[in-house]
């Protein structure tokens, strides 16, 4: 996914201001002139001049790129579909884990991702289960991690 | 004598040990697997560090990562892909050899170079940090502030592509490390009331979200997965390798010196080192037209460079506690969660400790010359494991991994996230190791930063007035300075040459 310098560094802009808007509110050490807003002060100044050298040189330069290019993936079901599996499978982790559970969790993110990159469905709930059950005993058993069961509550071991 | 009595029963012990030979196993199988980086092998491994003792969690990232670099060379010869950046510089050498029926001999010579320039890395390390260790107990605040700068900036200037975009990868990590309670002034910043965010951003989570999930986007929008064929190959690992040695002792010798000197520097890595080692080799060689047509001379000068390297990174790791790479950056974070705070203190309160992680080095490289003869013998199965099978697994991987560092789901928010991030910095010519070590250094830039503030009363003299602190403050304003001056002139003399050629009376 490529991204043109020059919406980069607007994008960059929108932040490091946003950065200055917050910090002006954080407080000063007692006796100093200096306090918590300094590093980030700094860090937006920076982003400010890199933002603008990155605007300029994107638009003195010649050919000029497009403004944002998607990637041929965009356009391709099959590798959209494993994207939105990579991305959505991540994340349902997030609201889910407790209330599903980690091992179904896992096994179902898991398949939908082997059965994306056209591995045989044999294989892939192998793999899935088995590597599924694999990394959850050796954290839950040996570093004693509490990855929830949730629904497999009952048959926990 | 007696901390290095200590750290050898330190080292010694069968649970460190088992973690070391674990661990080069995991480091081999990564290195050889064509996309997967030493760095994304220590990565995976840093969750499972979080459960050890602090010697056998740096061992684990000692030795996997010799490993890794080592194993890098594999899938180069057989395939012609670089197992990782540090194998690229020397990859048409080895993959020549291969075409020749002779990938073993070609690894064999990789295996070789590796584990000598890693053990003279290694005896640097060990000789070496100490003597800089007592010098470093004469720094204040205002050294390391300037150390921390230094390191910093060298990331940004060392890091390929564009330097601006070096720059602003290194201002977002700065930025992440600002992001929690603030320990000078207490106050929560960029928190936005969440009570997670108060703790800051946990930096495994980060790391395993740039370098692993990274990769595994990149490999989800990729169009074709295929399973790589080998040309076939009759050769022998370790036959010829004493000739080979004595005919390359100038090139070994160079590269492995050459590769913990750049290793020191803050910044450049194996890749660097390599690429280095290759060039100075082939200015020497009498044959540099032979050079990338499967010739032993650059191989054995690259591959001990990589390996030394890693050894070199090291040093201002330790003594300054100012990671030189993602690997330290990566390692630095470790001690810290371990309580152990990097910097010359160490040689001091926990001597025992510190010589026991440079034994590792030596025990790592001499397992390599052992583990490396089956990693050869075995690599036409390794580099052929499909990914497509391995990616999902390695993503699980990234999400308990992430989880387990809180025990919360924020940690895979936190992944997910910066994962993100890091492919579309990648994708567009953002180096992400700036923004690692932006992320680690931060807290301790800003914290030496105040103190010496405080202490100079806001006088910048004070930033000045001691020889070290006044000599390492002036490299870093010239580090800064200098891009842009020359910048300038070459703009001035540019546009003097185009006024003059437009000239009409000239």
């Amino acid at each position: 996914m490529k991204i043109s310098d020059r919406l980069t560094g607007c994008f960059l802009l929108v932040f490091a201001t946003a950065i200055l808007f917050e910090a002006s509110s954080f407080p000063v050490i007692p006796g100093q002139s200096i306090g918590s807003a300094l590093l980030p002060n700094i860090v937006a100044i920076g982003l400010i001049g890199c933002a603008i050298i990155l605007i300029v040189s994107d638009l003195v330069g010649s050919p000029r790129p497009r403004l944002a290019e998607a990637g041929d993936w965009i356009t391709d079901p099959r590798r959209l579909l494993r994207v939105g599996i990579v991305l959505l499978g991540t994340a349902s982790f997030i609201p889910f884990m407790d209330v599903i559970g980690f091992p179904v969790l896992s096994i179902t993110v898991l398949l939908a991702f082997l059965l994306s990159l056209r591995v045989d469905i044999l294989t892939a709930i192998l793999v899935s289960v088995t590597a599924s059950l694999a990394i959850h005993t050796l954290f839950s058993k040996v570093f004693l991690v509490p990855l929830p069961w949730g629904v497999l509550q009952s048959i926990a071991w | 004598m007696d901390n290095l009595i200590n750290a050898f029963a330190l080292v010694a012990d069968p649970s460190v040990l088992g973690v070391i030979l674990g661990a080069s196993i995991f480091g081999l199988f990564v290195g050889a697997i064509p996309g997967l980086s030493a760095t994304m092998a220590t990565a995976l491994l840093v969750p499972l560090t979080f459960f050890m003792e602090p010697l056998p969690a740096i061992a684990a990232i000692v030795s996997s990562v010799a490993m890794a670099i080592f194993a890098g060379d594999i899938p180069g010869a057989m395939l012609r892909i670089p197992g990782t950046p540090a194998s690229a510089a020397y990859v048409d050498d080895a993959y020549q050899m291969t075409l020749r029926g002779q990938a073993e001999r070609a690894l064999g010579i990789g295996l070789v170079s590796s584990v000598f320039g890693g053990l003279v890395g290694a005896v640097i390390l060990t000789t070496g940090a100490p003597f800089l260790a007592e010098f470093a107990f004469q720094f204040s605040t205002v050294e390391y502030f300037w150390l921390a700068c230094l390191g910093l900036s060298c990331s940004v200037i060392i890091s390929r592509g564009s330097p601006v975009k070096g720059l602003v990868a290194l201002l977002i990590g700065l930025f992440i490390s600002t992001i929690g309670i603030d320990v000078t002034g207490g106050h929560p910043r960029f928190t936005f009331g969440s009570i997670d965010l108060m703790g800051g951003v946990s930096f495994i989570p980060a790391m395993i979200g740039m370098f692993a999930m990274t990769e595994i986007l990149r490999f989800a929008m990729a169009k074709q997965h295929n399973t790589a064929s080998v040309p076939k190959s009759s050769s022998s690992v370790y036959g010829g390798q004493w000739q080979m040695m004595r005919r390359n002792k100038g090139n070994l010798a160079r590269g492995s010196l050459i590769g913990t000197v750049v290793g020191i520097l803050p910044g450049a890595g194996s890749d660097i080192a390599a690429w280095v080692s290759y060039a100075m080799a082939k200015k020497f060689s009498r044959t540099p037209e032979k050079f990338g047509t499967g010739h032993d001379e650059g191989l054995a000068a690259a591959g001990s460079a990589n390996n030394s390297s890693l050894s070199g990174v090291w040093i201002p790791a330790l003594v300054f506690g100012i990671p030189g790479d993602s690997v330290t950056a990566i390692a630095i974070g470790v001690l810290f969660m371990k309580g152990i705070t990097p910097g010359p203190m160490v040689f001091a309160t926990q001597a025992d400790l510190t010589y026991a992680i440079f034994l590792t080095f030596f025990v790592a490289n001499i397992l390599l010359l052992f583990l490396g003869y089956f990693a050869i013998r075995g690599a036409r199965y390794v580099v052929q494991t499909p990914a497509r099978l391995l990616m999902p697994i390695i993503l699980l991987f990234c999400i308990v991994g992430s989880f387990a560092i809180t025990n919360s789901v924020f940690g895979i928010a936190i992944m997910l996230v910066l994962g993100i991030i890091g492919f579309l910095m990648e994708e567009n010519g953002f180096p992400i190791a700036p923004t690692i070590l932006g992320i680690v250094i931060g807290p301790m830039l800003e914290d030496n930063f105040m103190a010496s503030v405080i202490k100079a009363d806001g006088n910048i003299i004070g930033f000045f007035d001691r020889p070290v602190a006044g000599t390492l403050g002036a490299i870093t304003v010239l580090i800064w300075t200098v891009p842009l001056i020359s910048m300038a002139i070459r703009a001035i003399l540019r546009r003097w040459t185009t006024a003059e050629a437009q000239d009409p009376r000239s």
